[in-house]
């Protein structure tokens, strides 16, 4: 059984840092979506992306916690607003073209994929440059 | 951050276990989008504990408020930009009284030149409290639709189907602030493009009135096409304004109830604990 007064002393003695914090948010919010407790996810990830707007997996796991309760155009605002904020994400334009294709919004889907092409190039990274290509079949079967 | 692509049977992203409308599956193997932590989550509880101490909501609370009231200040001062070019749109159709029609415009435009430079004030000057404030936005939205419902939630934003996004409103404003200003750049030139209408239609405005007869009639078709374009991009610019505005009062709000929103914060956390430990125990007492 875990025990809370442990945490606190551990805590208390040694506090994680920013970034070991930010981390632990993620595992933990990742951890509560794997056990479809989208709600406490979200709160999780809600925290991570006010500590670390530009790490985009802030953006992409929050929405996806909406995604799954079928909230979708939340979903899509939050992928917009990641691939905003972090303009090289590749991930958050593709997990935008995927909503969108899904929803029948085929023309956005294609821009938001030729977004995410764009990004991979310009950053000169073969294996994202690969892996939107991927999605792009994907998405095209 | 790794970037790996991880191979799995369906996108994470894509599952939808408990949805209140399922968008029709696309039937395609896609690669997981959401990286793999690193460590093991279950066996790792300071997380747990960071929140329950609830330091780094106290923290978001008071950066999430300086940066609003950042915001808040570059609006007022585009407020004084505003009133600054109405009396200059009053003062040009007081001196061309047959241009009524047009003193309105101008006025109208003048707002929006006004309202366009508050969103450019806040890129400008904005800079990582913009992108704290999208985030809090993001934040907001996403607290929001759980409590409230998805459809609430946008419809308070003034957010309908057409839109294309609300958030997206922050658009390159966040990317501004992550470039280095190269997004900024291309705002500014959009901004830009409309400062060029909005002067274009008052230079037709007073070249017009100072012309007789038929030369004036045919200066006004021109205006006329100039007044149309003004008009559509003032009234995207004002849908905009509104939506935002909307949404900085929603934060504002957010903020002020944010003690209590800790207070559930930590009511949800301690159950969910209970429930990860009740989970470990049984995950423990499977292996035993």
């Amino acid at each position: 059984m875990l025990d809370a007064a442990s945490f606190v002393s551990q805590f208390r003695r040694d506090p994680p840092g920013p970034i070991e914090t930010v981390e632990k948010l993620y595992g933990l919010g990742h951890w509560l979506l794997e056990q479809e407790r989208y709600a406490d996810a979200a709160l999780a990830f809600r925290t991570m992306l006010r500590s670390a707007p530009d790490d985009e997996r802030s953006w992409l796991a929050l929405a996806a916690c909406h995604e799954r309760v079928g909230q979708f155009r939340i979903a899509l605002e939050l992928y917009g607003a990641g691939a905003a904020v972090v303009p090289t994400s590749v991930r958050c334009q593709i997990a935008r073209a995927r909503l969108l294709r899904q929803l029948g919004r085929d023309s956005e889907a294609d821009d938001a994929l030729g977004r995410a092409s764009e990004v991979a190039s310009d950053l000169g990274d073969d294996e994202l440059v690969r892996f939107v290509e991927a999605e792009r079949k994907s998405l095209c079967h | 951050m790794s970037l790996s692509v991880q191979s799995g049977q369906a996108s994470q992203l894509g599952a939808s276990a408990e949805s209140e409308q399922s968008p029709p599956a696309s039937g395609a193997q896609l690669v997981v989008l959401l990286p793999t932590p690193s460590g093991d989550a279950q066996a790792d509880a300071m997380s747990w504990m960071y929140l329950l101490t609830s330091k780094q909501q106290a923290l978001d609370v008071s950066n999430g408020r300086d940066n609003i009231n950042r915001v808040q200040e570059q609006r007022a001062e585009a407020y004084k930009q505003e009133i600054e070019a109405i009396k200059q749109a009053i003062e040009a159709a007081s001196h061309h009284s047959f241009w009524d029609s047009v003193a309105s415009v101008a006025l109208t435009i003048g707002k929006v030149a006004a309202v366009v430079g508050s969103i450019a004030v806040a890129v400008g000057t904005g800079g990582a409290g913009v992108v704290g404030v999208i985030a809090v936005a993001g934040a907001l939205l996403s607290s929001a639709g759980f409590v409230e419902g998805e459809a609430h939630v946008l419809e308070k934003l003034g957010v309908d189907e057409g839109t294309a996004t609300w958030v997206g409103i922050g658009l390159s404003v966040g990317g501004a602030a992550c470039t280095g200003g190269a997004a900024l750049a291309a705002d500014a030139g959009e901004i830009s493009a409309t400062a060029c209408t909005i002067q274009k239609v008052a230079t037709a405005t007073t070249g017009a009135a100072a012309m007789a007869g038929g030369a004036a009639k045919i200066e006004a078709g021109q205006y006329q096409g100039d007044q149309e374009d003004a008009l559509a991009d003032a009234a995207k610019a004002q849908m905009d304004q509104a939506r935002m505005q909307r949404l900085l009062f929603m934060i504002l709000d957010q903020l002020k109830s944010s003690e209590a929103s800790d207070d559930n914060t930590l009511r949800a956390l301690r159950g969910a604990l209970s429930t990860k430990g009740d989970t470990l125990v049984l995950t423990t007492s499977m292996r035993a």
